[in-house]
């Protein structure tokens, strides 16, 4: 972690870094002004926090924010050829692929937390301020509401490693961040393509049948099972591939 | 592990490329303390995979470099402490300040005061344009930045890869004050270039390579004109002088334009003495140093075209 406070500062600093939050504020503010237009049953302003988030994940904009952020720190420093002067420093790979990963990681939090909030303010100014009532499908009053908040945006949290990793490895391989961006985003695509066509029992043990996280939390029940081992599933996957995308950084010459 | 006494110990590197492309061939020199060393080689020579290898930006074949006595396939992190380089141009995040671009590499660089940004600043004279964005930057600019951070980790070693590269002849004079001062202050510096009368005025010491293989290697002075037989005359009567010299057993005529003799016997001055003694006229009588740039084009048998390709 030694290297994350300046992998952050750079996240800042970037024009990626900031359109994150334009894109984000642009969107919520969208979503609210689209439920006081189409919904005419009540909503609270802690339905916005989790609907918002709901469609931002669904529509893949989530991914894509982190993905750029992603490609920007791994592929940016190809881009801006700062890599080579970085590793002719007293610096460790594994210390510096860490800080990275983890700065981005952070990024999506913050930026996953700005989103809540800003939901929350715009519920409120435009339903008012009223209970802690979150609503589900079919607009069932749901049970521990804020608990499902939480575990959504957890959730959603977690799944970004995956996304984070993925990216990473593009990022690695091409050495190009529209490339790599578009290598993420297009797989990401397929995948949810593809969900038509696999076999349940199939997909339930790769990360395509969970990006969607919402539909194990809006019914009568939190599906606990299904949210843990999605959750599992996308860690390990994150795992495998952060594992490739460094042997493959090691063995290659920075450069040729 | 301390194996030299040396700042940079190259020892027999090898590296072959897909293609069987043979880069390097075996290079080995040894950079002592405080020495100014010049690298010089045309163009796919084999000099920034050399560098590269130094700072282990990409592996060596075969063959091993020692930075300050440090083995760098050992102990990279060690090894690259205390060094700094240019290398392949400077890179820098455009989007940034100068000031918090080194403030990054300084992070990087580990240990290294705020107050020392301020100071780089100074000695490469950016320190009232350092908000500025790099983005805005000219070549010149970035040259001196580049520079800056190569020195922010106050190294014993500086490796500069084509420093001069796109700069105007003012740029290149401030380069090479620049590369002075750092030799004053006890730094070692590695550079390479194309421009053969810098690595002249500013290097004690030069490695030559062609085809990834050393073809002269030494100090500056010995390597041009090592015996110190030849000398080099002017007179009114240039064709009276020649025949006087052709008289003499111990003396050769080198060439007729400019006159230059070689002396097998005798001490120069004896020989000048004698000379005039048998009536000749002579305005100059010094000995012969051919510049580096004649004496690369001899040891790398190219022309000048290769060498200015970039």
């Amino acid at each position: 972690m030694t290297y994350t406070k300046i992998e952050q500062y750079k996240i800042k600093k970037s024009w990626q870094g900031l359109s994150g939050y334009i894109l984000m504020f642009g969107l919520v503010l969208a979503a609210t002004i689209g439920f006081k237009i189409s919904v005419n049953h009540e909503i609270s302003s802690y339905d916005m926090v989790l609907v918002t988030i709901g469609n931002i994940n669904n529509s893949l904009v989530f991914h894509f924010v982190v993905s750029l952020i992603s490609c920007l720190s791994f592929a940016g420093e190809y881009a801006y050829e700062t890599y080579r002067y970085i590793l002719i420093r007293p610096v460790s790979l594994f210390k510096l692929y860490i800080s990275k990963f983890s700065s981005i990681w952070f990024y999506s939090l913050k930026l996953l937390i700005y989103i809540a909030v800003l939901s929350f303010i715009s519920g409120t100014i435009f339903w008012g301020a009223q209970s802690g009532v979150v609503h589900g499908k079919d607009h069932i009053v749901l049970d521990y509401g804020l608990l499902r908040i939480i575990l959504l945006y957890i959730g959603i949290w977690i799944n970004m490693l995956f996304i984070i990793a993925l990216s990473i490895l593009f990022s690695v391989k091409f050495k190009n961040q529209a490339t790599a961006l578009i290598g993420t985003m297009g797989l990401l695509f397929i995948s949810i393509m593809a969900t038509d066509i696999m076999p349940t029992d199939i997909m339930k043990y790769t990360p395509i049948g969970y990006f969607s996280l919402i539909q194990y939390l809006n019914g009568i029940n939190i599906q606990w099972r299904e949210l843990i081992s999605c959750l599992l599933v996308n860690t390990l996957y994150c795992i495998l591939i952060t594992m490739i995308s460094f042997l493959y950084i090691k063995k290659q010459d920075v450069l040729v | 592990m301390i194996m030299s006494k040396g700042m940079l110990r190259i020892t027999n590197l090898h590296k072959t490329f897909k293609g069987n492309i043979k880069a390097v061939q075996g290079i080995s020199v040894e950079v002592e303390k405080g020495d100014v060393f010049g690298f010089l080689g045309p163009n796919g020579a084999g000099k920034s995979t050399t560098i590269r290898m130094v700072l282990g930006l990409i592996k060596p074949d075969e063959g091993e470099v020692f930075i300050d006595g440090v083995d760098l396939s050992s102990n990279k992190l060690k090894a690259l402490e205390r060094v700094g380089a240019l290398v392949e141009g400077p890179a820098f995040y455009n989007y940034l300040s100068a000031y918090e671009n080194l403030e990054i590499f300084a992070t990087y660089s580990g240990g290294v005061p705020k107050g020392r940004i301020e100071e780089v600043l100074n000695m490469v004279g950016l320190s009232g344009q350092s908000t500025k964005k790099v983005t805005n930057y000219s070549m010149g600019m970035k040259q001196r930045l580049g520079i800056a951070q190569a020195l922010l980790n106050k190294p014993k070693l500086i490796i500069l890869d084509e420093p001069t590269n796109g700069l105007d002849p003012y740029g290149v004079q401030e380069m090479r004050d620049l590369v002075k001062s750092l030799s004053k202050e006890n730094i070692t510096v590695f550079i390479s270039s194309h421009i053969l009368s810098e690595i002249e005025q500013i290097c004690n010491k030069v490695l030559i390579i062609n085809k990834g293989k050393t073809v002269a290697k030494g100090l500056v002075n010995e390597l041009l004109n090592p015996q110190k037989n030849i000398y080099e005359l002017s007179s009114p009567y240039p064709d009276k002088l020649i025949k006087i010299i052709t008289r003499k057993r111990e003396l050769a005529v080198v060439s007729t334009e400019p006159i230059r003799l070689a002396i097998s016997s005798g001490k120069p001055e004896e020989i000048l003495e004698s000379l005039i003694k048998e009536g000749a006229v002579i305005r100059s009588y010094f000995p012969y140093k051919p510049s580096l740039e004649d004496f690369f084009f001899k040891m790398t048998g190219g022309g000048k075209d290769d060498l200015y390709e970039n």
